[in-house]
């Protein structure tokens, strides 16, 4: 709209009296109206002003004008929404015409901001999860988890470990007034559990004390959270073991017998809720504390030499978390290392919310938790794919400006200005983005359970209908659609009509403009996931196929909590050697890919140096001939040798622990734990082999030959890979003959090696899966800008063929540009990617060479798919009639 | 045609040559008694030229109107045509109802 000043050229200039309109409603009214009607109106209103003034003074003439210039500034307000609504309307009507006749652009156009839209809301969905780990509890930000943390001298992988000592909650809670409250607890596996005749297996039992209610929010349904822990043997457990035990009775009162040789008798004294999947800790059953005194580990209960519970305290508000560790750790080494067998450790705070996402440092978590670097790549991906299908829109939009040039071009004609058009063209980028996202949602909806499976969180569509997910949705897809239809609006509206309506389409700048940059910001970023895929996968497959120093293959593995079995183990590893499917019969401690038992070490001549901390597993006289280990030096454990199963014990070790001790001959020194007087004997050295998964260096272990009923907790068997289910099938009739009941329950030690690369092989899942979509979203894109080039140099093609051009060097003319584009893309994508990628490798101690082939592969392969997108285009356009693209226009 | 248009055009007409906006205003107040916002009286005033029932025309500025022109308002031969034949309807309408009942309400 055009703005008038009162002194307008052809007017009369007259000297403005005191009893004009004030300048501010002029102004008003010459916005409102276009120049004869401005002053029309303005006259009128002057007039009538005039009058008014002499009639009733200029108070309420003023008064009475402003009134008047409200009521007309209504009035157009409302014709304006009346004619804009039916701007809209017609807008409406157009783009869905469009859609409708360009079938095959609009579905491109849709189905990769579809994709796009899919994946960014997969994507932020899991985020969101991720985050909401341990936030249902009222106190969250003052709990800490006590962390062990090894000092000194440390020789193996990461010195953190959520275990903590038996006495540490309740002393700190005594001393530090900090501390509003503390509770710890302990795991106890595989119990078993006998109502009336029927038997349940059970893996998530603690040992708790009614502190747990005080630190955690853990509503009961039935029984009193005060007085439920209260009495040895009484038993609170979750709404689901509820059911399955007793039905959907209250059960408060009932007996339920734990089998472990002898049988126990608890009682139920609570139901609480069901833990949320979102959480670091989610036991069914929380026995009463001091009942493990009737398990014979008063002993340990009370001393400060084994660690093997988890600490949680709860501050008071307003204290400070970083000085209460600093005072902790003075007072342990003051006050609690002398009570203890071990002086080089101490403790570390960690917050409850860290616990899922940053502690992927300490050792023998509760569960095993997630990592906030998978959260931030996750976001980014998230953040690429979402750009990608932007820059996608806006290629394709701007590639069909050619079709669309005719319709701008008569609306100008008509008399649409400029903002007109771009408001067209905003608001039909916005129809794309809205019924994208529709399906999108959609989409997402049905495959979720899909996902979920992925990524292995338990994530529900319930999760979509939280307020915020919706509005950061509706915002994102705002904001992209008015992004990407920014640029094409722009585009499309500037054209001239005089020389569009001619056919004539303004010349393309040549160099980097605005299109191309984001067509190789796009290849950039494919590039990036691409090269990473290739670096994670291989990284992967370095894992898979590494040699651990054991045989991880055809090893069937069973836990082992059954005493029967435990006593009877002569007699079952005899009768399991009798089936030929079954080459080797070992009872363990521990599996040698999780030797997760650590003490100190006293050994012969040790002078004034500190106690060594080795890893170590009791095991029998064939655990190194299952595992096939190499014996490097001295003899493995045999049952010929009396001495072997004499009182002191004898020990194998691997070369990294002899080498910590600096021994030149092992073979026959003293060793053995400091609190105890018996050493035994070194008999052998073993190769070294990888005890935790390849994230960290060989570690120092001890085997220590176990000839007792005890510390047995892993049944492995090694079966030939013949008549596999023949084999399984003898395993369960030996096992049904003397377990106690346990049900027969199995699995394959490379399975069990897999699972500690979890979050690895979920990160390649994903970048995998998302990798290809960003490369199929951006050919999408190189399909339409091909498309564009090609119908813009029609003319040009026609010609060059005429004059005796070849189909090849025309292909080839076309298909240069992008090539070049891509190229560009890899010289931006290889360093990021180099960057990143080194960082992620930093994780494992084993890892594979950032190989330069690596980065060509994958710049290869985005060239290979970029040419063969736009050779469609480009011989399309090459074999065409130059007679027809002479023609054209 | 809208009855605030009826009124309108009826006061054009009754103000011949002098009919603008401020007249037309006043006409309508000493005819009905009723203060009219300019917006109601350009809103219908709009509609009529739109339909081209009305013809505007660019009189003469003077010094009370801040130097500005005043725009004249002239019935055409449409709109002319249009009032007969409203007239008409109404008279017909009207035609048949008693005085007695319009003044009891029966």
């Amino acid at each position: 709209m055009v703005r008038h000043s009162g002194d307008f050229f052809g007017e009369w200039k007259v000297k403005k009296s005191r009893l004009a309109v004030p300048r501010l409603a002029d102004r008003i009214l010459g916005y409102l109206y276009s120049q004869d009607y401005y002053f029309e109106r303005s006259g009128d209103l002057e007039e009538a002003y005039a009058d008014l003034v002499e009639e009733s003074g200029p108070f309420w003439a003023r008064a009475w004008l402003w009134f008047q210039l409200l009521k007309l500034c209504f009035g157009i307000i409302r014709t304006n929404i009346f004619w804009g609504v039916i701007m809209i309307q017609n807008y409406l009507k157009i783009a869905l015409r469009n859609i409708k006749r360009h079938k095959g652009y609009s579905i491109l156009n849709i189905s990769g901001l579809t994709i796009g839209f899919a994946c960014f809301i997969f994507i932020f969905l899991f985020i969101r999860y991720e985050l909401s780990f341990d936030q249902q509890h009222t106190n969250a930000d003052r709990i800490y988890n006590a962390i062990f943390k090894f000092t000194g001298d440390y020789t193996m992988g990461t010195p953190k470990q959520a275990h903590s000592h038996p006495l540490l909650a309740p002393t700190l809670l005594n001393e530090f007034p900090e501390i509003e409250t503390a509770t710890r607890f302990s795991k106890y596996n595989n119990v078993m559990i006998r109502v009336k005749d029927q038997k349940f297996l059970f893996d998530k039992w603690v040992w708790a004390d009614k502190h747990i209610f005080d630190v955690f929010d853990l509503p009961l349904i039935y029984g009193d959270p005060k007085t439920a822990l209260e009495k040895p043997f009484s038993l609170v457990i979750d709404e689901d073991t509820a059911n399955k035990l007793f039905g959907h009775i209250n059960p408060i009162g009932q007996t339920l017998h734990v089998i472990r040789g002898e049988e126990m008798d608890f009682q139920v004294t609570g139901v609480m809720e069901n833990l949320p999947s979102n959480s670091h800790f989610r036991p069914n059953l929380l026995g009463q504390f001091e009942t493990q005194n009737s398990l014979g580990l008063s002993r340990s209960l009370n001393s400060w030499d084994a660690h093997w519970f988890h600490s949680y305290v709860l501050l008071k508000e307003g204290s400070n978390a970083q000085e209460l560790e600093k005072k902790i750790q003075s007072f342990i080494q003051q006050k609690i290392h002398s009570l203890s067998s071990s002086q080089n450790w101490t403790y570390l705070l960690l917050p409850l919310n860290d616990i899922h996402l940053k502690s992927t440092d300490v050792l023998k978590k509760l569960e095993e938790g997630g990592d906030i670097k998978s959260v931030y790549i996750c976001s980014l991906i998230a953040l690429f794919i979402l750009f990608i299908a932007g820059i996608n829109f806006i290629n394709l939009s701007t590639a069909r400006s050619f079709t669309r040039s005719r319709e701008v071009s008569i609306r100008k004609v008509i008399g649409a200005i400029r903002l007109q058009l771009v408001k067209q063209f905003l608001g039909e980028s916005l129809i794309f983005t809205a019924i994208s996202f529709i399906t999108a949602v959609g989409f997402v909806h049905l495959t979720l359970k899909l996902f979920a499976d992925i990524v292995d969180r338990d994530i529900t569509a319930h999760s979509m209908t939280h307020p915020g997910f919706i509005l950061g949705l509706l915002a994102a897809v705002i904001l992209v659609g008015l992004l990407s239809g920014f640029y094409p609006a722009l585009y499309l509206s500037g054209f001239k009509p005089v020389t569009l309506l001619k056919g004539v389409l303004p010349k393309a700048s040549k160099g980097l403009n605005l299109r191309n940059f984001l067509v190789v910001f796009q290849f950039a970023i494919s590039l990036f996931l691409i090269t990473s895929t290739l670096i994670i996968s291989g990284q992967l497959h370095l894992i898979r196929t590494r040699k651990l120093g054991f045989d991880r293959e055809h090893v069937v593995v069973i836990n082992l909590t059954d005493s029967k079995i435990r006593r009877m183990r002569d007699v079952v590893k005899k009768e399991l050697l009798q089936y030929p499917g079954i080459k080797g019969v070992t009872f363990t401690q521990t599996l040698p890919t999780n030797i997760n038992w650590d003490s100190d070490f006293d050994f012969e001549r040790r002078g004034d140096r500190e106690y060594p901390t080795f890893y170590f597993s009791k095991v029998d006289y064939d655990f190194v001939d299952v595992f096939d280990m190499e014996i490097t030096a001295g003899r493995n454990f045999s049952r010929e040798i009396a001495s072997d199963a004499g009182s002191g014990g004898v020990y194998i070790l691997n070369q990294t622990a002899v080498e910590h001790l600096g021994w030149k001959n092992p073979i026959g020194k003293k060793i053995g734990f400091p609190e105890s007087d018996n050493r035994g004997t070194v008999v052998g050295v073993v190769k070294d082999f990888n005890c935790h998964s390849l994230h960290f260096p060989a570690e120092p272990v001890a085997l220590i030959l176990n000839t007792t009923p005890w510390n047995i907790y892993f049944l492995s068997i090694k079966v030939r890979p013949e008549n596999m289910t023949q084999t399984l099938g003898a395993i369960e009739k030996t096992w049904k003959k003397h377990s106690e009941g346990y049900p027969f329950e199995y699995y394959f030690l490379d399975e069990a090696y897999n699972n500690l690369y979890k979050s690895e092989i979920r990160l390649n899942t994903f970048f995998r899966l998302f990798t290809l979509i960003a490369i199929l979203i951006s050919c999408l894109g190189l399909f339409g800008l091909a498309s564009f080039t090609a119908e813009r140099r029609t003319k040009e093609i026609g010609i060059r063929k005429v004059l005796g051009a070849s189909i090849p060097s025309i292909v080839f003319l076309i298909s240069r540009g992008f090539t070049k584009w891509v190229l560009l893309a890899n010289i931006i994508a290889w360093p990021v990617a180099y960057y990143f990628m080194n960082k992620w490798l930093q994780n494992f101690a084993y890892r594979i060479d950032l190989s330069v082939w690596i980065f060509i592969l994958s710049g290869l392969s985005a060239l290979v798919v970029a040419l063969i997108t736009v050779c469609y285009q480009s011989i399309k356009a090459a074999v065409a009639n130059p007679v027809d693209s002479l023609r054209y226009e | 045609m809208t009855r605030n248009e009826e009124i309108i055009l009826l006061t054009i007409l009754k103000l011949k040559d002098n009919a603008y906006g401020v007249s037309i205003r006043r006409q309508i107040y000493q005819d009905t008694g009723n203060k009219w916002s300019f917006a109601s009286i350009y809103q219908p005033l709009d509609n009529l030229v739109r339909k081209q029932y009305v013809r505007r025309k660019k009189g003469h500025p003077t010094a009370k109107r801040g130097g500005k022109s005043r725009f004249y308002y002239e019935v055409t031969p449409d709109g002319l045509q249009n009032l007969q034949e409203l007239k008409k309807a109404h008279e017909q309408i009207w035609s048949g109802i008693p005085e007695i009942s319009l003044e009891n309400g029966k």
